[in-house]
């Protein structure tokens, strides 16, 4: 098909679907790079406003843009009456910067953040005329890589992969890249990535494969010229990563694992980064992104340097810890926002220790008032349920420290000053490489009285109740520490219509009961499978830095409610993810 | 200071929504690097207005903006460096200060070119519409009752030529009516439908004219 055809049938179609700039590109700071002589395709495979949003892919599409022979450009997934319209007119998927199809993409990398988006890893596969099994693939075909959190599993997609990388892209994907770049074809290039330490190349067997860490975490790598999204993005502000790695040890977080070490900025190269951004976008709110920004030992000296080049911006500073320092500093820095968000995940101090959330109620009600006082009337607080050893007393806590948070700001805000508290309580999903990876997930039945016990109990009054839905949770479950065999549920389920199962509104759950069914299991039985200390575990072949050991022993002190201090400030835990150069870089 | 911005809106852009496009302008101006001024409130908003939404799709040679800056600079060269910052397929026509009530709330009426299959005899369709004393048609909305509109009224001039329809439309008090309202209204009068291709909105005309000021 001709380029100018190419693009005039896609126009005719984007006549008649919803949200067409979906699908145009154009934004400020795209890379058109009609020279280069290599493509690299990069796909989120989600919608366009989620996926324009990903960190990740800015930085390796900065990254890849840099070089003079390869131009990186997006592609995200086809809402369903854009894919469909395209099956109709025989339309292949497209990249948005040149309209050209993904297929003729020397790679196409697929950033995996979320098990619920795996279905529409097929979706964008077969809508881009690419073979779904790497082992039907041929020399027209792009290398397929995967890559992302979600990818330290690489077992449930591995057949639909020539590649999976693993850990962060900045230094270790430029050997990629340099193949790309320097050897002709598909054979000849995936016999050449085959040497790469942090690839795992599933037609090659389950063959060890290390975490790429960017020791340095320098600030020239950090994007400036980032792509602004058309408004309907859900993250439309400039940030900086102030902070790499969280070495909290939270025991339900997998990015307490893979991220590790923890590797600070300093402070003026997050000034610099954050003014030069807002710069190149035309954004006027700045985010300091991390893990856990009030962790950042810069954190007073950076606002500090950017409130003196721009002393009206607004700051935002997510994932705070609960204490009152951090809500004090998130406060000060943004006067626009009238919501705070807390996250306790657990209400008691035994499920506390149980998980290594190490914060005490007087810390939260201090943290809660704190909030009040400095004038927000919507208080936010996240919570999870069906984690490892839960009680009643558990779930009876979250309900309380609702009705306590209301009293407390009763208290500080008096006269009925209007405030209110939403608690927002999702299920627990035992994720691998963590200290909870050999847990089952809760069942269904357990979760569901759970969900229901909380909306009788808890007050709606000033109190508003949110509980995730327990369906693609336990979907979730299932494909998140799944082996090889779900391979063929998930394309099963995706022929049966499956795709955006993270939208509540489209999940498909009979697609998926159908397709485990038909590979002699379920949903439930796969999500609440419980793994041994001797068991082979799917993914123990991906080496996180992180020791089995390490994790072995965080799991007995789970088990023994003893919750372990934080090696930035109470001594190494010898978790085995620092070597050389790869350690905790602290700016104080 | 408050300028009036003309603007055009094709190829790709032509898919923004209004509310993209805003956002599109607004960071086009920041990017620029100007200072837009913020309402008054609890909270503030960039003060900018387009004097007409435009659908989804929808070509538009010449587009008005009222955007409210710190700053005076100007408008030649606002024009450039705007210009420079906008996305592929849109373009500045012309800046000029505004005074006065905003584009917005002065919109006389407005011109199109429908791109029409001539699968359809237009001259006899137009005929009948020059000779009807009404014409309605029924608009559909999502969430919202039929109404039924007459846009005879609404049409000020209409005219084809191969392959294209150009037509003026009043906005009134009641509102106004769609260009593709009223080719399909005109088909209809000789029991056929209209087959559209492209929708171009041509011009946004303003009463109360300061003196001086273009159309």
């Amino acid at each position: 098909m001709g380029k100018a055809l190419l693009e005039d049938r896609i126009e005719a179609v984007l006549e008649t679907v919803q949200k067409p700039s979906r699908y145009i590109g154009g934004e400020a700071n795209q890379v058109r790079k009609p020279q280069a002589t290599a493509l690299v395709a990069l796909c989120y495979p989600d919608a366009y406003e989620i996926g324009i949003s990903n960190q990740a892919l800015q930085i390796l599409y900065q990254q890849i843009n840099r070089r003079e022979s390869i131009a990186a450009e997006r592609v995200y997934c086809p809402w369903p009456d854009m894919a469909d319209a395209m099956r109709r007119q025989g339309l292949p998927l497209f990249t948005l910067e040149s309209w050209r199809p993904v297929r003729e993409a020397d790679l196409l990398g697929i950033t995996l953040q979320a098990e619920l988006t795996y279905s529409n890893v097929l979706e964008v596969l077969d809508l881009a005329g690419i073979p779904l099994r790497a082992t039907d693939r041929g020399e027209d075909d792009p290398i397929v890589v995967a890559g992302g959190p979600s990818a330290s599993n690489p077992a449930p997609l591995a057949p639909f992969f020539d590649a999976v990388f693993m850990g962060e892209s900045e230094r270790a994907f430029e050997a990629v890249l340099d193949v790309i770049a320097t050897v002709p074809g598909r054979a000849a290039r995936l016999a050449a990535l085959a040497e790469n330490p942090y690839l795992y190349l599933p037609g090659r067997g389950r063959h060890p494969v290390e975490r790429a860490v960017y020791a340095d975490f320098g600030i020239e790598t950090h994007p400036t010229r980032v792509v602004v999204p058309y408004s309907s993005a859900i993250f439309s502000r400039a940030s900086v990563e102030v902070m790499r790695g969280c070495t909290r040890g939270c025991r339900f977080c997998h990015a307490g694992t893979w991220y590790r070490p923890v590797r600070e900025r300093s402070p003026d190269e997050v000034a610099e980064a954050g003014l030069a951004q807002l710069g190149c976008t035309g954004y006027d709110e700045l985010s300091l992104t991390s893990l856990a920004t009030s962790d950042y030992t810069g954190i007073v000296p950076a606002i500090e340097k950017i409130k003196t080049r721009l002393p009206t911006l607004h700051l935002s500073l997510p994932s705070n810890r609960v204490d009152t320092g951090p809500v004090a500093l998130t406060a000060a820095a943004n006067a626009r926002q009238s919501s705070i968000t807390l996250a306790p995940e657990a209400a008691t101090q035994r499920m506390r220790d149980i998980i290594c959330k190490t914060i005490t109620d007087e810390m939260i009600e201090r943290a809660i008032e704190a909030a009040f006082q400095a004038g927000y009337t919507s208080l936010k607080m996240y919570f999870m349920i069906g984690l490892p050893r839960e009680t009643h007393a558990e779930v009876q806590g979250i309900v309380d420290l609702g009705i306590r948070a209301r009293e407390i700001g009763r208290r500080v805000r008096p006269g009925g000053g209007r405030f209110s508290v939403h608690v927002s309580v999702s299920n627990f999903v035992p994720k691998p490489h963590t200290p909870f990876q050999w847990e089952g997930m809760s069942s269904r039945a357990q979760l569901d009285a759970k969900q229901a016990y909380m909306r009788r109990a808890m007050p709606t009054r000033q109190i508003r109740l949110s509980l995730h839905d327990l369906r693609t949770s336990m979907l979730e479950g299932a494909l998140a520490r799944g082996g090889e065999e779900l391979a063929d549920v998930i394309e099963r389920a995706w022929r049966a219509g499956a795709r955006f199962d993270a939208w509540s509104e489209m999940y498909q759950e009979a697609a998926w009961e159908a397709a485990f069914a038909a590979c002699g299991s379920s949903i439930d039985e796969q999500a609440t499978r419980e793994f041994g200390e001797w068991d082979e575990l799917p993914w123990d072949h991906v080496r996180s830095g992180v020791s089995k050991e390490f994790l072995l022993d965080e799991w007995g002190q789970s088990r023994a409610e003893v919750a372990t201090g934080d090696c930035r400030w109470d001594g190494c835990t010898d978790c085995g993810a620092c070597f050389g150069p790869v350690r905790n870089r602290l700016v104080s | 200071m408050t300028y009036r911005i003309t603007f055009a809106v094709g190829g790709r852009a032509r898919f923004l929504s209004h509310l993209e496009t805003v956002d599109t302008l607004l960071g086009a101006l920041r990017r620029a690097g100007y200072d837009i001024a913020l309402s008054k409130g609890m909270k503030p908003r960039p003060v900018i207005s387009l004097a007409m939404p435009r659908a989804v799709g929808v070509q538009a040679l010449a587009d008005l903006a009222d955007v409210q800056l710190v700053d005076d600079p100007d408008p030649a060269e606002l024009a450039g460096r705007l210009d420079a910052q906008l996305p592929h397929g849109m373009t500045v026509v012309g800046v000029e200060p505004a005074e006065g009530r905003t584009a917005a709330a002065r919109v006389e009426a407005t011109a199109y070119e429908v791109e029409v299959e001539d699968d359809v005899d237009w001259p006899r369709a137009l005929a009948a519409f020059a000779a009807a004393e009404s014409c309605e048609v029924v608009r559909t909305a999502p969430g919202k009752a039929d109404r039924r509109i007459d846009v005879r009224t609404y049409c000020s001039s209409i005219e084809h030529e191969p392959g294209l329809l150009r037509m003026e439309l009043r906005m009134t008090e009641a509102g106004t009516a769609r260009p593709e309202e009223i080719a399909q209204a005109v088909a209809g009068l000789i029991g056929r439908t209209a087959n559209i291709k492209r929708l171009v909105r041509t011009r946004i005309c303003l009463r109360d004219q300061p003196v001086g000021a273009r159309t």
